[in-house]
C-alpha cells in the first residue's frame, strides 16, 4: 500500500501501489501538501489568532483589474497583488461561497451564466490565520454570446465538415478505380 | 509567472526524473541513429515503417502537451462540450487516412507537404503555404516547449527555464543522432507509456472522485459547464475539430510520417492512431471538469489537468502525470523538429543553393535546421508569455484556410493555383479577424469556410486540369548514382 494516503485503502490504492512499486526508486524526494486544496463549498474562513493585529499592519489585497463588463465566455481570470507571507488566497463569490483556494494570486473562475457576480479574496498565513483581505471586490457582469449566432456558426461548421468528408470519400473511391499514377510513371520510365 | 511552492515533487525528484528519462531517450536516439545512413533514412526511415510503428507515432505525435495539458482547459472553460470538442481532432486521423494512402501514391520519392504544393500549385500557392506551414511549426513548437518548462514548475518546482531548456535541449539531441528512425522509434516507448499512464491515472482519479457528485455540484454552482447550450462551447466544437483537420492536412509532421511508412500502411495506421487517441481528450477534459466540483483552485487554466490528478492522487499522481506529460512533450517536440527541418533542406535551403545538393549535404543541413529551431523555440518560450491555447490558436485560422486547398489538390485535377492561393490568403485573414473580433474558438471555423467558398468560387472561374503523373517524377537529384553524388558532396 505505498503511497496511498492515509484513510483511502480501497482498491483504487491498489492500483496505484502497483505502478508505486515500480517507481519506488525514483520518487525518494516525494513531499506531501500540494498547495492547491480541495475546498468545502460556503466554508469559513478559519478563525485567526490576533486577525485585528495582523490586518491592521497588511495593506488590503487589490484585483489588478476591478470590473469585468460584458463577460461573453463565462470564464474569467482574476488576479490581484501578492501578499507576502501568505501561504493560502481565498476567492469568495457573492454570498460566501468559496471558488478558488489556492497558493497563487490568481484564479480561473469558469461555468458562469449570465448575471453579475462580486468576488473577494483573502489571504492566510501557513498558520491559517486571516492576514490580509480585499476592500474593494471585483464586480463582473457575464453576458453570453446569443444563441442563434452560436447555432449559426454550429451549423456551418457542420455543413463544411461534410463537405470536406464527402469530398474525400468521393475522391478516395474514384481515384481507387484507377491505376496509380507512379506505377505509369515507372512503366513510361521502363519504356 | 508561476511560483514554485506547494509541489508535490521536490525539484530533486524532478531533476531525477528528467535526467533518467533524458539520458534513455538520447542513448535510445544514438542507437537508432546508426540506421540513417543515407538522408532517406533520416528524413524518412527508409520509407519501409510499418503497421505498429506506424500506428504508435500517430498516436504518440497526437497526443501532445496540448492534449493532456489543453483538453482539461476546454473543460474547465467550456464544460462538457470543450472536451467534445477537444476529442474531435481525431477526425483529422480518420480523414487524413485515406489521404495518407493517395499522398504515398501520387508522390512515392516525396519528402514534404511544401514540395506537394510546390509540384501541384506552383510558386504562387508555394509562398502562403510555406510561410504558414513555418509559422504553425514554430508555434507549435515553442507550445510545446513552453508547455513542458510549466509542467516542471507547477509538479516539481524546477525553474520554468531550466525545465523548459532540459526538455527541449534532450529532444534536440536525440533527433538530431537518429532523425526519424529515432522520432518513431521513441515515438513507439513513448505511446506505450503515455497510454499505459493515462489508463492507470483515469483508474485511480475515477475511484477518488464520485462522478454524481461531480454532476451535482457543477448543475448547482456551474450550471454552464454542463449545458447543451452554451454558446461559446457549441461555436468552438466544429471550429477545434476543423483546427485539427488544418493541422493534420498541411502539416510536414503528417505528411512526412504518410511517406515514411511501407506502401499501404498509412490509411490503417492513420485509422487505428484516430481510435486510439478519440478517448485520451474525453479522459484528461474530465479532470478540467472535476476541478471546479472538487474546489481545487486553478490559477493557470491550462495546468489544470496536472494539477487535478495531482492532488487527487498526491506523490504518485504527480509522477505519473510527469512521466505521461514528458512523454507526450517529446514525442511531440521530436516530431516538430524532424519535419520542420526536412522542410527547411528540401523546400528553402536545397531551391536556393545553385547545382546539386548530396545526401551528405542535405543531412548536414539538416542538422544545423534542428539545432536552429530548437535555440529559436528556446529563445522566444524563454519569457513565458500567454497559455498556450492563446499562443496556439493564433495559427487556427491559418491551417484551416489550407484545408480545401489540400484536399483539392490531392483528389481534383481541377484544381488551381490561383484558386489555393486565394483561399488561404483569404481564409488566413477573414479567421484572423474573427480571432480578435469574436474569440479564438471561431478562428478556425471562419477560416475553414471562408477558405472553401472561395476555392469552390475561383476553380468555377479558372480551373486547372492538372496531370497527376508529374507529381510522381522522381527529382533530378535521385536520378544520379550515389557515388557520383558522395565524390560531388560539398
Amino acid at each position: 500500500m505505498l503511497f496511498c494516503r492515509s484513510g483511502n485503502a480501497d482498491s483504487s490504492c491498489e492500483t496505484v501501489s502497483f505502478v508505486s512499486v515500480l517507481l519506488l526508486l525514483i520518487i525518494f524526494q516525494a513531499s506531501s501538501g500540494f498547495g492547491q486544496n480541495p475546498s468545502s463549498e460556503n466554508s469559513e474562513p478559519p478563525s485567526t489568532s490576533s486577525p485585528e493585529a495582523a490586518l491592521a499592519v497588511s495593506p488590503p489585497i487589490e484585483f489588478v483589474q476591478k470590473k469585468f463588463a460584458d463577460v461573453r465566455e463565462g470564464y474569467i481570470d482574476l488576479r490581484w497583488s501578492a501578499v507576502e507571507g501568505a501561504a493560502e488566497y481565498q476567492v469568495f463569490e457573492n454570498d460566501g461561497l468559496v471558488v478558488f483556494r489556492g497558493a497563487f494570486p490568481q484564479a480561473m473562475i469558469s461555468g458562469l451564466a449570465n448575471g453579475e457576480y462580486s468576488y473577494q479574496v483573502k489571504a492566510l498565513n501557513a498558520q491559517g490565520e486571516l492576514i490580509a483581505q480585499s476592500n474593494e471586490p471585483a464586480l463582473v457582469t457575464v453576458d453570453h454570446w446569443p444563441l442563434w449566432q452560436a447555432l449559426s456558426l454550429f451549423s456551418i461548421g457542420l455543413i463544411v465538415f461534410l463537405a470536406i468528408i464527402f469530398v474525400i470519400i468521393q475522391g478516395a473511391m474514384a481515384t481507387r478505380e484507377t491505376q496509380p499514377e507512379s506505377v505509369l510513371v515507372q512503366k513510361e520510365i521502363a519504356e | 509567472m508561476i511560483l514554485a511552492v506547494g509541489t508535490i515533487l521536490s525539484p530533486q525528484a524532478g531533476y531525477v526524473m528528467l535526467g533518467l528519462f533524458g539520458v534513455l531517450w538520447v542513448s535510445l536516439g544514438i542507437w537508432w541513429g546508426k540506421r540513417a545512413k543515407s538522408y532517406d533514412g533520416f528524413a524518412v526511415a527508409g520509407r519501409n515503417v510499418g503497421l505498429a510503428l506506424g500506428t504508435a507515432t500517430a498516436v504518440a505525435t497526437w497526443i501532445t502537451s496540448n492534449t493532456t495539458m489543453l483538453a482539461p482547459q476546454f473543460a474547465l472553460q467550456l464544460g462538457i462540450w470543450g472536451a467534445l470538442a477537444y476529442s474531435t481532432a481525431s477526425f483529422g486521423l480518420f480523414a487524413f487516412a485515406p489521404m495518407s494512402g493517395r499522398i504515398r501514391q501520387l508522390m512515392p520519392e516525396g519528402y514534404t507537404a511544401v514540395e506537394f504544393v510546390r509540384k501541384r500549385y506552383g510558386q504562387i500557392a508555394t509562398v502562403p503555404f510555406l510561410l504558414i506551414s513555418l509559422f504553425y511549426a514554430i508555434t507549435w513548437l515553442i507550445s510545446m516547449s513552453m508547455a513542458g518548462g510549466k509542467l516542471l514548475n507547477v509538479l516539481s518546482g524546477i525553474p520554468y527555464p531550466i525545465g523548459m531548456t532540459v526538455v527541449l535541449a534532450v529532444c534536440v539531441l536525440y533527433t538530431l543522432f537518429g532523425g526519424m528512425y529515432a522520432v518513431i522509434g521513441t515515438d513507439f516507448i513513448q505511446s506505450l507509456i503515455i497510454l499505459i499512464g493515462l489508463v492507470v491515472v483515469s483508474i485511480a482519479v475515477l475511484m477518488q472522485v464520485d462522478i454524481g457528485d461531480v454532476y451535482t455540484k457543477l448543475e448547482v454552482q456551474r450550471p454552464m459547464l454542463l449545458s447543451i447550450f452554451f454558446p461559446a462551447a457549441l461555436m468552438s466544437l466544429f471550429n477545434n475539430m476543423l483546427f485539427g483537420f488544418g493541422e493534420i492536412f498541411h502539416s510536414n509532421v503528417w505528411w512526412s510520417r504518410a511517406f515514411s511508412m511501407r506502401k499501404g500502411v498509412g490509411p490503417k495506421a492513420y485509422a487505428l492512431g484516430g481510435l486510439l487517441w478519440l478517448p485520451v481528450p474525453i479522459v484528461a477534459g474530465f479532470l478540467g471538469l472535476a476541478a471546479p466540483a472538487l474546489g481545487i483552485g486553478i490559477s493557470q487554466p491550462d495546468t489544470v489537468g496536472p494539477l487535478v490528478a495531482a492532488t487527487l492522487l498526491g506523490s504518485v499522481g504527480a509522477l505519473l502525470v510527469f512521466i505521461v506529460i514528458f512523454c507526450s512533450l517529446a514525442s511531440s517536440i521530436d516530431s516538430l523538429l524532424a519535419a520542420t527541418a526536412d522542410l527547411l533542406v528540401n523546400d528553402i535551403i536545397e531551391p536556393i543553393i545553385p547545382g546539386e545538393i548530396s545526401d551528405t549535404s542535405k543531412r548536414r543541413w539538416a542538422a544545423m535546421s534542428i539545432v536552429g529551431l530548437g535555440l529559436l523555440a528556446w529563445g522566444v518560450a524563454l519569457p513565458n508569455v500567454g497559455t498556450l491555447a492563446t499562443v496556439l490558436f493564433f495559427a487556427g485560422p491559418m491551417v484551416g484556410s489550407c484545408i480545401w486547398p489540400i484536399v483539392g489538390g490531392l483528389y481534383s485535377r481541377k484544381a488551381s493555383p490561383i484558386a489555393a492561393s486565394l483561399a488561404m490568403i483569404l481564409g488566413t485573414t477573414c479567421g484572423l479577424i474573427a480571432y480578435f473580433t469574436i474569440g479564438w474558438f471561431v478562428s478556425s471555423l471562419i477560416g475553414a469556410t471562408v477558405s472553401g467558398i472561395v476555392f469552390g468560387i475561383a476553380m468555377k472561374i479558372a480551373p486547372d486540369n492538372f496531370d497527376f503523373k508529374t507529381l510522381s517524377a522522381p527529382p533530378p537529384d535521385r536520378s544520379i548514382p550515389k557515388p557520383i553524388l558522395a565524390e560531388a558532396s560539398r
